[in-house]
């Protein structure tokens, strides 16, 4: 059984415009111990999604699912209570804004305290002082921080933002979660650091069968434990499936174009040559085009491309495209 | 000859927050020089908090360095005199949301530079604005929209405009890559590479991603803790043998296409 | 690269504008604001079109009540007070003292305490700052209290309660424009405007005070109305306004003594003071929720 199992995830707001649909019709499951890597441009209702599942979204917004199953209960069908047991215990988030979730009030050895399980230390009460100070210490040196006294000392708006961002994934992780959703969480690190983050984000997924929800922006920095990606465009799923297939074989002409428009592509090209990209910015919401969105940017629309494109399968991936790329010679 | 931008011995110090007026100031860069030659790239690279946006700040003129001398051209730039700077050394903001100001269109915005820089009648000046947003491509009719009405893509070809409006030699960006999408990075990346074709702009660029650095710098320095501990050509600093931080910086060993394929599990237990 | 978008509207709204649009959009502000405008072009041209004036006392018609009743006269429409002067004459003189003065002295205190705000608020080299955490002190003190301290020293009277109120209202116009320049002053596009070499007037006027406005607003609403309930309470008190001159806090205090033979003394000034302090929080509300709604689209 799927640990979260979406299926036909709808969320629509009132804006001043009238109604807009931000997330379409998405589906996606993960299973316990995956590593799924969800991908898109900014706008593309992936906090969203990863909101829908910890429940924070404003709850004047419609969010409708023929499922949204965790473990097989049904989230959706919980009252608030009962789902921020579930949400307290076993996921974990961390936040695109770090410095917005941490509080400005108390030290990061305070913040990172808290988040330890009461269960986890015990002995005398010294003996708890200094276990917990050790664990906070060990906690901060997994995520890559060295001079963690001066650390634990400091008050977030005292800290950088890629410290920040260090502290915000040690205080997610402090509790052992079953689900982690990482909301682009190595954006301000340099590159070595955020090697020891992925590192360490797939050596947890895997020695403490703990599931991550990867949020980025860019292919070229999914995780490498990643098993399976998903795609999405302006609140669309485009193509979701298997990592190995999707990035050598891409059926959707987006998933195409992220992967020639990633900074690993990027490097093997000649210096200061021209870039490939798709021509004009995400639409915003007022502006979505019909059927398929990714219409007006696409190389390969065609009349078709209005109605809206069914989900096809094609062995290890699935795909949402009238047109698909790569298609096998039979 | 003399080199576009020679910067000598420039250093900052910060006092601490909680600090007694007699506590060892911090210090966020200690002496620091390097030179930079027109129509070329350079890159500042380093690990967070190593002082890169604190050495672009001194470039830009945002702060004044604690001490240390900039030339350019030859001459000695001083904070107080701005004139000069403004004209030459133009920067642009990692967020171009927070950059533009919200209560001016976007021709008030591009018109102010010219206002305190240039002594030109008003339909010239409209002249030269309608060409500089052609030249970032966007359209004259953007002049008279608001920031809010603008993708985030688009904001930053305004504020790339404001920068190249003087006809500056030197744009220094401090990340002002990370926040965009790729599709529209790899727009605004084309765009600066067209400029500095068209224009010979010397850029200075802080970034954490090795794969930008080699695109388009020719250049790179590298900071470590508020030291510079490389400078030289990108080409070499690439394919010479280099102390282990400065390698974890310029190659990203992980995230490669056929390592995430195959060998996953391998990687993960080690 | 250009979007459809562009190109529908062709003229654009300012940021500021967006506001009123959304401000307009609502029926009670506006309703509280015409009340507002109506009252002051009353209190304006008042000594024109009183029927009396405020202090002529007609013995024949003493307590007389509003014309509207059983024993009322229509030559007193809203009936005469316990020494036979004209109510309505005595309520439109009245909101000269309690509408027309808070205005004046709130327009006084804006002036000063922005002006030495914006200065503290973008001072960088902290020479100002002593100033601005003394003046927050003063804040701790409600400035009612603020205004009888400043009375006691000056001695009762109109012009030292005006000078007292004005004095109790410039701290917390300094706090506001100080806080807020000094946000502004840290974000990126300030540092932008002044690396295209603006002038501080101009990053002050041209950068700074559109992108203040609103809260500037907001405090000048507030300010407006604790003006307001100061006059009034201190010619209550008999501190301010002094008699025979009406004044809304004065006729209620007057009225005192006769509520139960002549209510309506006692209705009327409090109902206008009523009125007034709610259309001016109901328009500084509606602002807060305009400029909300504004920020969340
Ligand atoms: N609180 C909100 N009110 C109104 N619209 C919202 C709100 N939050 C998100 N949206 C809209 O929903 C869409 C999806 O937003 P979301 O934050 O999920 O994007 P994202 O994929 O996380 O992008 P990014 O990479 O920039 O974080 C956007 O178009 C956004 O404008
Ligand atoms: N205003 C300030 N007051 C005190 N210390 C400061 C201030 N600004 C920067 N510093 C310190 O100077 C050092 C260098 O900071 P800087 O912002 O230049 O780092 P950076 O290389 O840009 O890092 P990042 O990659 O996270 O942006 C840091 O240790 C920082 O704590
Ligand atoms: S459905 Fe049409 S527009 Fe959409 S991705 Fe496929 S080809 Fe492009
Ligand atoms: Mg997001
Ligand atoms: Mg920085």
């Amino acid at each position: 059984m799927d640990l979260l199992d979406i299926r036909n995830l709808t969320i629509e707001m009132d804006g001043p415009h009238g109604r807009v649909r931000v997330l379409d019709k998405v589906s996606l499951q993960l299973k316990e111990g995956e590593v799924h890597s969800l991908v898109g441009e900014s706008g593309s209702g992936k906090s969203l999604l990863a909101k829908a599942v910890i429940g924070v979204l404003n709850p004047l917004w419609d969010v409708t699912a023929d499922r949204l199953w965790w473990n097989g209960k049904d989230l959706l069908a919980m009252t608030p209570k009962q789902r921020r047991a579930i949400t307290g215990r076993d996921m974990a988030m961390i936040f695109q804004d770090p410095l917005a979730y941490l509080d400005p009030n108390s030290t990061v050895a305070e913040q990172i305290t808290e988040a330890i399980p009461a269960g986890d230390v015990t002995g005398t009460f010294m003996h708890r002082r200094i276990d917990r100070k050790t664990r906070v210490a060990q906690l901060l040196h997994r995520v890559g921080i060295r001079d963690h006294d001066a650390i634990m000392q400091s008050y977030p708006y005292e800290l950088s933002e890629g410290v920040a961002q260090k502290v915000s994934i040690a205080i997610a992780i402090a509790h052992r979660p079953k689900l982690l959703i990482a909301d682009e969480p190595t954006t301000a690190m340099e590159p070595s650091t955020k090697d020891q983050i992925q590192r360490l984000l797939g050596k947890l997924a895997v020695s403490q069968n703990m599931s991550v929800l990867l949020i980025t922006q860019d292919v070229a920095s999914i995780l490498p434990a990643t098993q399976r990606v998903s795609l999405l465009y302006c609140g669309q799923m485009m193509e979701h499936g298997d990592t190995e297939t999707i990035l050598n074989r891409p059926a959707h002409p987006y998933t195409d174009a992220m992967i020639k428009m990633s900074l690993q592509a990027h490097a093997e090209l000649d210096p200061k040559s021209k870039l490939p990209s798709l021509p004009g910015a995400v639409p915003t919401l007022r502006h979505m085009p019909i059927g398929c969105r990714l219409g007006p940017r696409c190389p390969y629309a065609q009349k078709q491309c209005v109605k809206a494109p069914l989900v096809r399968h094609r062995e290890e991936q699935s795909y949402y495209c009238h047109f698909p790329l790569n298609e096998p010679e039979s | 000859m003399s080199h576009l931008l020679e910067a000598v011995d420039l250093f900052k110090t910060f006092r601490p927050r909680r600090a007694w007026p007699w506590s060892k100031k911090s210090v966020a860069l200690e002496p620091t020089s390097f030179t930079l030659e027109a129509g070329q790239t350079l890159a500042i690279m380093g690990e967070t908090g190593s002082g890169k946006s604190t050495l672009s700040k001194i470039i830009a003129g945002v702060e004044a360095p604690t001490g240390g001398e900039l030339y350019l051209n030859g001459q000695k730039l001083n904070y107080a005199q701005s004139k000069r700077r403004c004209q030459n050394i133009r920067m642009v903001f990692q967020d171009s949301d927070k950059s533009l100001n919200q209560q001016l269109t976007v021709g008030q915005q591009l018109e102010e530079p010219l206002l305190f820089n240039r002594d030109m009648p008003s339909s010239e000046r409209k002249q030269l604005i309608n060409s500089t947003l052609r030249k970032v491509g966007l359209l004259a009719e953007h002049a008279a929209f608001y920031p809010h009405m603008l993708s985030t893509g688009q904001k930053q070809r305004v504020a790339i405009a404001r920068a190249i409006i003087l006809d500056p030699q030197i744009v220094v960006a401090d990340e002002a890559l990370v926040a965009l999408d790729p599709s529209v990075r790899a727009q605004i990346i084309n765009l600066m590479l067209d400029l500095q074709k068209d224009m010979g702009i010397s850029y200075i660029i802080v970034t954490h991603s090795p794969q930008i650095v080699k695109h388009i710098a020719d250049k790179i320095l590298i900071l470590y803790r508020g030291k510079m501990i490389a400078f030289n050509e990108t080409e070499r600093l690439l394919t010479e043998k280099q102390q282990p931080y400065i390698e974890a910086l310029l190659h990203e060993h992980l995230t490669n296409h056929s390592q995430i394929t195959g060998n996953s599990s391998a990687k993960v237990t080690e | 690269m250009a979007d459809i978008e562009l190109y529908y509207q062709e003229r654009n709204p300012s940021p500021l504008q967006l506001v009123w649009f959304a401000f307009k959009r609502r029926l009670a502000p506006m309703i509280s604001l015409w009340l507002l405008g109506s009252l002051l072009l009353l209190v304006i041209l008042a000594p024109v079109i009183t029927p009396y004036s405020a202090n002529v006392q007609f013995v024949d018609a003493i307590s007389l009540p509003p014309s509207w009743t059983h024993d009322g006269n229509m030559q007193f429409l809203f009936g005469t007070d316990d020494l036979g002067r004209d109510m309505l004459s005595r309520l439109l003189i009245g909101g000269r003292f309690s509408f027309g003065l808070p205005i004046v002295i709130v327009i006084l205190a804006s002036t000063v305490g922005i002006f030495i705000g914006a200065m503290v608020g973008a001072d960088t080299q902290s020479k100002l700052r002593i100033l601005g955490r003394t003046l927050d002190r003063l804040l701790t003190i409600p400035s009612f209290l603020l205004a009888l301290v400043l009375i006691a020293i000056l001695g009762a009277g109109l012009g030292n309660a005006i000078i007292a109120i004005t004095l109790s209202l410039i701290p917390q116009f300094i706090y506001v424009t100080r806080n807020a320049v000094y946000q502004e002053w840290q974000k990126d596009y300030v540092t932008a405007s002044r690396l295209n070499g603006c002038s501080n007037t101009y990053l002050m006027y041209r950068v700074i005070l559109p992108n203040i406005t609103p809260s500037l607003v907001m405090q000048l609403t507030v300010a407006l109305s604790v003006a307001i309930m100061d006059i009034a309470a201190l010619s209550f008190l008999g501190l301010g306004v002094q008699s025979p001159t009406p004044e809304w806090g004065s006729m209620l205090a007057r009225s005192l003594d006769e509520v139960y033979l002549s209510p309506w003394s006692m209705v009327l000034p409090g109902i206008s003071l009523f009125v007034t302090i709610m259309a001016i929080n109901v328009v500084g509300d509606s602002l807060r929720r305009a400029i909300k709604q504004r920020m969340d689209t």
